[in-house]
């Protein structure tokens, strides 16, 4: 009966062996030429996407994604893809693990004309000699834009660097400041790469007139208090907080300050700081949080979280987008919506494949020709969704532009007009400040 | 252990040999042949996932000198092959040494560390010293990215350069393959001869009980942390290799659950042979590179579910494949070899 069982075992161990080249793919497709004198469009060109579907960040990037990939499976199906030439998307679950993502990169670099990797640091911290030997643009939507690697490489767009936003709300505050002495800032940061990124920014805030007194990591571990952070920082009074915290944390920090007796916005109007966050709400968030907790808040919003700014057919869209994502996916209407910005991002894509296709024909339409002629063309491109994105080769950051608004009294009102960013690690790079 | 058919034993050197017979040399030529030439054909899609796997396999082989053989769990492995990573890739940058220093450097420096976190091992045991090397874990890393912020960088990648020997610059995955599969071969090599010293019979003595251990003369405090040297050591030489190879890393390659899965490579080969961490780093990475295929595969089949819930069908089979694994043998992938060996060389005949 061992006997059996063992040989058994041993006859299905071996020809699991034998099968791993072709499980993994062994030999790379090939497409054929197309015949001369006539363009020859492909039955379908593959991108790829890298997130975290099952692993730690997976709160913060899936969202972007769902709303990425339901763009693409609309424009399948209404456009029949880009310009008739149908998108299939190789999404991947790294797991956060960075083996995972080195084995997809190198798995399917062949099939796909462009990747994109939400809040996948690793990914790019890794591969992003890989992404120049082999000429492959990377779309970054967070926690890894070329601002990580500042001179940029040429290969990685998208991106916004919390480091650019700090630095543009402390312009804002630095207008409106009316005080002789020195504002007093804080940091509160997310302990998570992308969350990183102001750690470097005291140089820049100090050369526009501030004062940082604390910086505090909060790590990365869900729902978990932050109360020694927050009496440090609380003791330092601070005028400004800048956060960075994601929004599980930032929920419970909102919590936690009031429980404190903290009050939110500016000192001259009785309030202990102001507080700043990197990144927008949308209405799912604000669902999960008490709205007395978020009153005072100032936050960097991506799009029109009620579209008051960005009109109609942003709105349109987006509803049309979320109705789609409920239809496909059979999600109930109560349950969460995808991310706003996984629209924009696949509108931009699309946009850079586009232009690729124009430049040299589907023919000739490669990963190479996406990296050079696609993205780097993009010249004020409106996604309704978002500020105009613009990419160039020298500076593959797309957004310039932010909006900073303030939550007070149940309703929601725009600092200021969408002004352009400034480019922080380029400030510190020229100034010879460390920065990595 | 059985022999085959007709072979006997009449020294104890023929005892000790590793390849006993003709058929055993003629068995690793071979191997080292296809060793020498699939890589040749292999696309770079999979000797990536070989290099990986070769990589973990090391972690893995000293893991099971102090867990397997010597009987102290370690949920630390991950932690320690960063300290060989961080001191090769700092050796390299600031003092320009060479990757064939850096190795053994970086081999030292991990046993080093392993040595002081391995100096409880002697007052605790089981589970409080699950304990201890779940907090070397953490601590290693705290170290890594906050005091030692300056020179490491902190939680940003470090980067450094790919290994050269003789003008040759080891930048590919077939070359470093052939780099990374030569010091996996030495390191096997080393462990399999280690098991059968004095000091692997002393590791093996301790496991079973250490107090008959010492009533026997086996000096516990020695022989506990120099399991626990020897393992880093084999996590401080992987770490170097991974530094070399990814060439850019972070904090975030050695995190927690790296160690939780070199515990799991070296459960599900099984544990206390060396065979075992070699299969069940095999098994594990051929099983996640079929979860890694399996969304993209899957959704254009079942178009209704997101790609996360695909992912997570996968990751809940590939759990239950490991559990049902290891309820229908406990002892792991290395002992249902050895079953099918023996089986093997008795057939056809029934005793």
């Amino acid at each position: 009966m061992i006997k059996r069982t063992s040989i058994v075992f041993g006859v299905v161990i071996s020809l699991l062996l034998l099968a791993l080249p072709v499980l993994i793919g062994c030999a790379p497709k090939e497409t054929p030429p197309a015949p001369p004198g006539k363009v020859v469009k492909p039955a379908s060109v593959g991108i790829a996407a890298f997130v975290d579907m099952t692993g730690p960040i997976r709160a913060m990037s899936y969202p972007g994604h769902v709303g990425y990939v339901t763009y693409w499976r609309w424009l399948n199906e209404t456009k029949g893809g880009i310009d008739g030439v149908p998108i299939k998307i190789i999404e991947i679950d790294t797991a956060y693990d960075i083996k995972k993502m080195r084995a997809g990169y190198e798995q399917y670099k062949s099939e796909v004309l462009t990747m994109e990797a939400q809040g996948q640091s690793p990914f790019f911290d890794s591969l992003y000699e890989n992404f120049k030997e082999d000429k492959m643009p990377v779309y970054a939507s967070i926690g890894g834009s070329d601002a990580f690697l500042y001179p940029p490489t040429g290969w990685i767009f998208g991106g916004i660097n919390t480091s650019d936003l700090f630095g543009g709300y402390a312009a804002w505050a630095m207008k409106n400041w009316k005080e002789a002495r020195k504002p007093k800032v804080a940091l509160l940061l997310g302990d998570y790469p992308g969350g990183r990124f102001p750690l470097f920014c005291p140089p820049y805030l100090e050369n526009m007139g501030m004062e940082v007194v604390a910086t505090e990591l909060v790590p990365y571990r869900g729902l978990t208090s932050a109360m020694d952070q927050l009496l440090r920082v609380t003791k330092a009074k601070p005028d400004f907080v800048f956060t960075t915290l994601v929004v599980s944390q930032l929920i419970i920090v909102l919590d936690e300050l009031r429980g404190m007796g903290i009050k939110l916005g500016p000192k001259a109007k009785g309030g202990d700081f102001e507080l700043f966050y990197s990144y927008g709400f949308d209405k799912d968030m604000m669902a999960a949080m008490r709205p007395e907790n978020w009153d005072g808040i100032v936050v960097a919003q991506v799009s029109g979280w009620d579209f008051r700014y960005y009109g109609k057919p942003g709105y349109e869209f987006y509803t049309l987008m979320t109705d789609k994502y409920m239809e496909y996916y059979n999600v109930p209407k109560e349950r969460l919506a995808p991310s706003i910005a996984g629209f924009s991002m696949g509108m931009i894509m699309a946009e850079a494949i586009k232009k690729a296709a124009e430049k040299v024909g589907w023919d000739r339409l490669t990963s190479e020709a996406v990296g050079l002629y696609g993205y780097p063309e993009i010249k004020n491109f409106e996604t309704g969704l978002c500020p105009t994105i613009s990419f160039s080769k020298d500076d593959p950051r797309g957004q310039f532009g932010y909006l900073f608004r303030l939550y007070k009294d149940g309703t929601t009102d725009f600092l200021q007009d969408i002004e352009t960013l400034p480019w922080v690690f380029k400030w510190l790079d020229e100034h010879g400040k460390p920065f990595k | 252990m059985s022999l085959p058919c007709g072979t006997f034993n009449t020294r104890y050197e023929q005892v000790f040999a590793v390849l006993r017979t003709r058929t055993h040399w003629a068995m690793i030529a071979a191997l080292f042949m296809v060793l020498a030439i699939l890589p040749l054909i292999l696309s770079s899609h999979i000797l990536t996932v070989i290099n990986i796997m070769l990589i973990v396999m090391i972690a893995v082989l000293g893991l099971n000198i102090v867990t397997g053989y010597c009987g102290q769990i370690n949920f630390g492995q991950a932690a320690f092959m960063a300290v060989g990573a961080y001191s090769s890739g700092l050796l390299m940058n600031h003092f320009g040494l060479s990757f064939w220093l850096c190795l053994p450097a970086a081999g030292i420096m991990a046993t080093l560390v392993g040595i002081l976190f391995g100096m409880p091992s002697v007052r605790v045991k089981g589970l409080y010293l699950a304990l201890v090397t779940l907090a070397a874990q953490f601590i290693i890393i705290y170290v890594i990215e906050t005091p030692l912020q300056s020179l490491t960088g902190g939680q940003w990648a470090l980067r450094t350069s790919a290994p050269k020997l003789w003008g040759i610059t080891f930048n590919t995955q077939l070359k470093l393959f052939y780099l990374i599969a030569g010091i996996t071969a030495l390191m096997t090599f080393f462990a399999k001869n280690l098991t059968r010293t004095r000091v692997g019979r002393n590791f093996v003595a301790v496991r079973d009980n250490d107090i008959a251990a010492e009533v026997m003369g086996i000096n516990i405090f020695r022989t506990k942390v120099l399991a626990f040297a020897i393992c880093s050591f084999y996590a401080g030489v992987a770490g170097s290799l991974w530094a070399h190879y990814q060439r850019a890393f972070t904090t975030t390659d050695f995190s927690f659950m790296q160690s939780i899965w070199f515990v799991g490579m070296m459960i599900v080969g099984g544990m206390g042979t060396t065979l075992g961490p070699i299969l069940g780093t095999l098994f594990i990475t051929l099983l996640d590179q079929l979860v890694l295929r399996f969304t993209p595969a899957m959704i254009s089949v079942l178009p209704v579910l997101t790609a996360a819930q695909i992912s997570s069908i996968a990751m809940f089979a590939f759990a239950l494949v490991i559990i049902v694994f290891l309820v229908w043998e406990p002892r792991g992938l290395a002992h249902r070899w050895q079953i099918f060996k023996t089986s093997y060389r008795l057939w056809p005949f029934a005793y």
